[in-house]
């Protein structure tokens, strides 16, 4: 394994948030391009109820 | 000041009685003048309110067992008629300044350490180990026999009284420091105290050697002190218990002030929800089992109370404290860091009195919120020991305490506050 | 000089940490002295012969600060800094762990590009959440319905904001390569595909012919169906046409629905720049009225690019005289009997490309295929090779629940020395290697090892012809490994459609 820069300048603007597997961040902090890999996890789907209730005391 | 406002503050009140307690063991002495409201003729259980004939074999055979203990009946028939009739009353211990743990098993003759939380003058008495040779034992486990009640006398009149002289010299021990040394050295204060067990033996040594007793005094005495497994224990769950009775009744707090199962029904309490127990059937623990034969189908689902320490930002909170723990059931450090994180997302704040190593010396999550529970889905995770049907350790685990409590708890709070 | 004592109830904190806290707090200007300890009877001790004030109800569980400082002002500051430290208030950077893009600061932290691979019913929602917050989107999940995938196309659009998916392996924006693509150098050439491995053997040549790339749009695989109607290849179109580095436009696409490839190529037709396009398998009809440069294979659109850009015919790799000398070379090794062909693609685009020239220009030789195609027959059970056999190792009978091989070639290697082990007539095998950041690093050393193996135990000679599809910045480090496979026998060609041209060659003399 070579560790090769295509020396685009532009590479310098792009910064990623990455939502899932590990392998794309790798591949990006690779580059060398600032990356944040998100500790996502599925939004909660909440019953009506429970939702009204959040939505009036959090 | 809305509504939002007025709960945040709330539960910065709530939180700050656990995060500013001072729980100090001052003394030994009966339940029934330890526990309020423990009458004649009671017996405390874990898990919220069960009327004797909807409770696990293993319960029923430990309220038996607590009438003979007190010699309320002369066997177990009639033992069983009294508590059917209800002559003898059971009630739950976490409706009282108590801690079911285990099966939860207190009467009024119980020896109970008292721990008072010198923050608030609250004090909690909690029940002892029984010693080295009586694993679980009578309270814990509900067992019964000559040996064990011997031991119970034994304990009671030439133990603990020697101890009690000891701590009222000595101007009591300070628990909390040693939680937090505890922490930093593998436990996580609930399933696993051993740090805490030596610093509390390392602590009282000299003060136990210098009551000059006469030397089979000291050696039952320091027998006791150094050989019986989890001593701690009941201290640490003294700590969880005084804090957060502290912070019950704070008007508009969404914090959880207790937890605990009985093996038939899980409950949660919330510190503005007065003594409403709200409750769901009691989740069966994930874990390893000692054996391999033992399975599911002979585990009873969530038995005991000893998750108050939960409650109180210890125990499953703790597990980037204690890898060790986690590796009973097959996680290993990173999981257990994961797992404390995890618990940051539910709780209110973090505990300045308890930097953990692995954390990289960041403080501990406490004061779970019944409204970011429901709110991420992620629910406590509890550690705990795995008891079969019949009675006996079958394994060590976790559970998650069920969703539907906390979502009854956050209907209750919206009856009360619309 | 001021001396001050502060004592902080109830407040435990072990001696380590106290060590450290009193010893950032001497490093503060204005403080000659800091004692920080717990209300021991020794500690205490120590505080009053230091001359500090020490309440007389100080006790073991309380915290005690000793500051003698410049004035009152300053020991207070320091009495902060010793509090906050302890609070940790002063923590800041380590990992921030983040669960949400709601959790983020865009105008501060300046993310504008969000990659998506989650289970697909999320991804609508995350992938508006993205775009709302000013990012551009690369959606590597595939499960998500036509109909969704117009919606976030369309709001897409609607905001300005690049959509690059559903099911899009291959990207490269800005210089920087995303999902399994390569890494391209930067040039006048812009490519929107919805054909991921299509689109880098395109940028493969072009890089072999010494050009580059502006970007390298993935639009998902399923853009140009009826529904979702080509959105985001139009998108793609229109940024070519209105960014001034780009000069030429590659338009890269499987066979699709006729209306749809329509309507792209009519709107291609609006842009001032030159425009080549090529839906793998279609005919000259489909260009017929159109502007459109239509092309026919993937090496095809690549050479016909840089000739638009360059004004002269390109070529690259080995020209067909070269292949049919390579050919001759390898008819004089066979032994008898042995005369079928293999073919092990990890990009199902090469397993069309090759299938569909193998079967138009040869005649009666008969191939199967695990692909669906009229030119070929289905293979009854895909885990068994049948005479001449092309496989697409990528399809979903073989990754649905198992890795893609292009992370991992040994999944190819390995169906290569099943079939070799029972067939001992296969005269030639048609193989891909892929490169990119996201992909198996090192792949060539196990597979020659698998020739080598195979023509041991049979004794005979078997052509292996590979088609690199990477670049020399691709961390695979073809420059070292292409002499590398050549010096063990195998063949590289310049384009799938070389190899395909050179294994049709050998197939036809084998004939006779």
């Amino acid at each position: 394994m070579i560790k090769v820069d295509n020396n685009d300048p532009r590479k310098k603007t792009v910064k990623v948030i990455n939502i899932g597997l590990q392998p794309f961040y790798d591949e990006i902090v690779f580059q060398g391009v600032p990356a944040l890999q998100l500790n996502w996890r599925p939004p909660v789907k909440q019953s009506k109820e429970v939702q009204d209730m959040l939505d009036m005391f959090l | 000041m809305d509504i939002k406002e007025r709960i945040a503050q709330a539960n910065q009140e709530a939180v700050r009685h656990i995060i500013d307690s001072d729980p100090v063991w001052t003394g030994i002495m009966p339940a029934g003048e330890a526990v309020n409201g423990l009458e004649d003729r009671m017996i405390t259980h874990c898990g919220p309110p069960i009327a004797y004939k909807d409770m696990v074999e293993l319960h029923k055979r430990g309220m038996r067992n607590a009438c003979l203990f007190e010699g309320w009946a002369k066997d177990t028939e009639e033992a069983d008629a009294m508590l059917k009739a209800g002559d003898v009353k059971v009630v739950s211990a976490l409706d009282h300044n108590t801690v079911g743990a285990g099966a939860g098993i207190i009467t009024k003759s119980v020896a109970m350490w008292i721990v008072e939380d010198r923050a608030s003058g609250i004090r909690a008495a909690t029940f002892p180990a029984e010693g080295a040779k009586f694993q679980g034992g009578f309270n814990g486990w509900g067992i019964y026999s000559p040996e064990i009640a011997a031991n119970h006398r034994f304990m009671r009149e030439q133990i603990f009284p020697y101890i009690n002289d000891m701590l009222q010299k000595r101007g009591g021990v300070a628990v909390k420091p040693i939680l937090s040394e505890g922490f930093q050295m593998g436990d996580e204060n609930h399933t696993r105290q051993t740090a805490a067990d030596m610093i509390i033996l390392k602590q009282c040594c000299m003060d136990l050697i210098n009551m000059d007793w006469p030397s089979d005094v000291l050696k039952t005495v320091m027998g006791y002190f150094s050989q019986t497994p989890r001593m701690f224990h009941c201290l640490g769950q003294g700590a969880a218990r005084s804090a957060a009775l502290a912070a019950s009744g704070t008007e508009y707090s969404t914090m959880v002030t207790a937890m605990g199962g009985n093996g038939v029904e899980f409950g949660i309490k919330v510190a503005s929800l007065g003594d409403q127990w709200f409750t769901a059937p009691a989740p069966y623990l994930d874990g390893r089992y000692t054996s391999s034969r033992y399975t599911k189908a002979d585990a009873l689902p969530w038995f005991g109370d000893s998750c108050v320490v939960e409650a109180a930002g210890m125990g499953g909170l703790a597990a980037a404290a204690s890898p060790i723990t986690s590796l009973l059931r097959g996680d290993k450090l990173k999981e257990s860091i994961a797992q404390t994180r995890e618990m940051e997302k539910i709780c209110i704040d973090k505990n300045h009195n308890f930097p953990i190593p692995n954390l990289d010396f960041d403080f501990l999550p406490v004061g779970i919120d019944i409204r970011l529970v429901l709110k991420t889905g992620i629910s406590p995770v509890m550690h705990g020991g795995n008891f079969h049907k019949e009675g006996g350790m079958i394994g060590a685990g976790t559970a998650r305490a069920p969703m539907e409590c906390f979502r009854k708890a956050l209907a209750a709070f919206a009856e009360k506050y619309r | 000089m001021y001396k001050e004592l502060f004592i902080v109830r109830n407040r435990y904190v072990d001696s380590v940490s106290l060590m450290n806290v009193q010893a950032r707090a001497m490093d503060e200007g204005g403080v000659h002295l800091a004692e920080v300890q717990m209300g021991t009877p020794i500690n205490i001790h120590v505080l009053k012969e230091m001359g500090f004030d020490v309440p007389s109800d100080a006790e073991l569980s309380d915290l005690l600060i000793g500051v003698e400082a410049e004035d009152a002002a300053a020991c207070e500051r320091c009495r902060q800094l010793i509090m906050d430290l302890l609070d940790h208030k002063e923590v800041g950077g380590g990992d921030e762990t983040y669960s949400s893009l709601d959790e983020i600061d865009f105008e501060a932290t300046g993310y504008n590009l969000v990659q998506i691979s989650i289970p697909g019913e999320y991804v609508v929602e995350e992938t508006k959440k993205a775009v709302d917050k000013g990012c551009d989107v690369y959606i590597f999940s595939a499960d998500i319905s036509l109909e969704e995938e117009l919606e976030i196309k369309e709001y897409g659009r609607d905001h300005h904001k690049l959509i690059m998916g559903p099911d899009c392996g291959v990207a490269q924006l800005n210089g920087v390569c995303l999902g399994a693509g390569s890494i391209y150098n930067y040039g006048p050439i812009g490519i929107v595909a919805a054909s991921g491995s299509g689109s880098q053997e395109v940028g493969a040549v072009i890089e072999r012919c010494g050009f580059g790339l502006t970007n390298l749009i993935g639009t998902g695989g399923r853009d140009l169906s009826k529904v979702v109607g080509g959105t985001a290849m139009m998108e793609g179109i229109k940024r070519y046409e209105v960014d001034p580095e780009t000069k030429v436009i590659v338009l890269v696409s499987m066979l699709a629905d006729r209306g749809v490839m329509d309507k792209v190529l009519s709107f291609a037709d609006g842009c001032s720049k030159p425009v080549v396009a090529i839906f793998l398998g279609s005919d000259e009809k489909l260009f017929e009225g159109h502007k459109v440069h239509g092309t026919f294979s993937l090496e095809e659109a690549g050479l016909k690019a840089v000739e638009l850009l360059t004004g002269k015919p390109a070529k690259q790799g080995y020209s067909d005289d070269e292949l049919e000398a390579i050919a001759a070379e390898e008819l004089k090794k066979y032994a008898p009997g042995q005369n079928l062909y293999r073919g092990y693609f990890m990009g199902g685009t090469f397993a069309e490309e090759t299938l569909v020239y193998l079967t138009t220009h040869t005649d009666g030789i008969e191939f199967w295929s695990n692909r669906k195609n009229d030119y070929v027959k289905k293979l009854p059970d895909s885990f068994k090779s049948v005479g001449n056999t092309i496989l697409d190792l990528g399809d979903t009978d073989f990754t649905t629940g198992a890795v893609h091989p292009v992370f991992d070639n040994t999944i190819r290697d390995r169906r290569m020395i099943k079939d070799l082990e029972e067939c001992g007539d296969v005269a030639v095998v048609m193989i891909d290697f892929i490169g990119g950041p996201g992909l198996d690093f090192d792949p060539f050393e196990k597979t020659v090892k698998a020739f080598k193996d195979a023509e041991a135990r049979t004794g005979r000679h078997i052509t292996v012809i590979a088609n690199i599809v990477g670049t020399y910045e691709d961390p695979q480090d073809f420059k070292t490994y292409v002499p590398y496979l050549r010096e063990n026998g195998m063949i590289v060609t310049g384009s799938n459609m070389q190899s395909a041209k050179l294994a049709r060659m050998i197939m036809e003399g084998l004939k006779k």
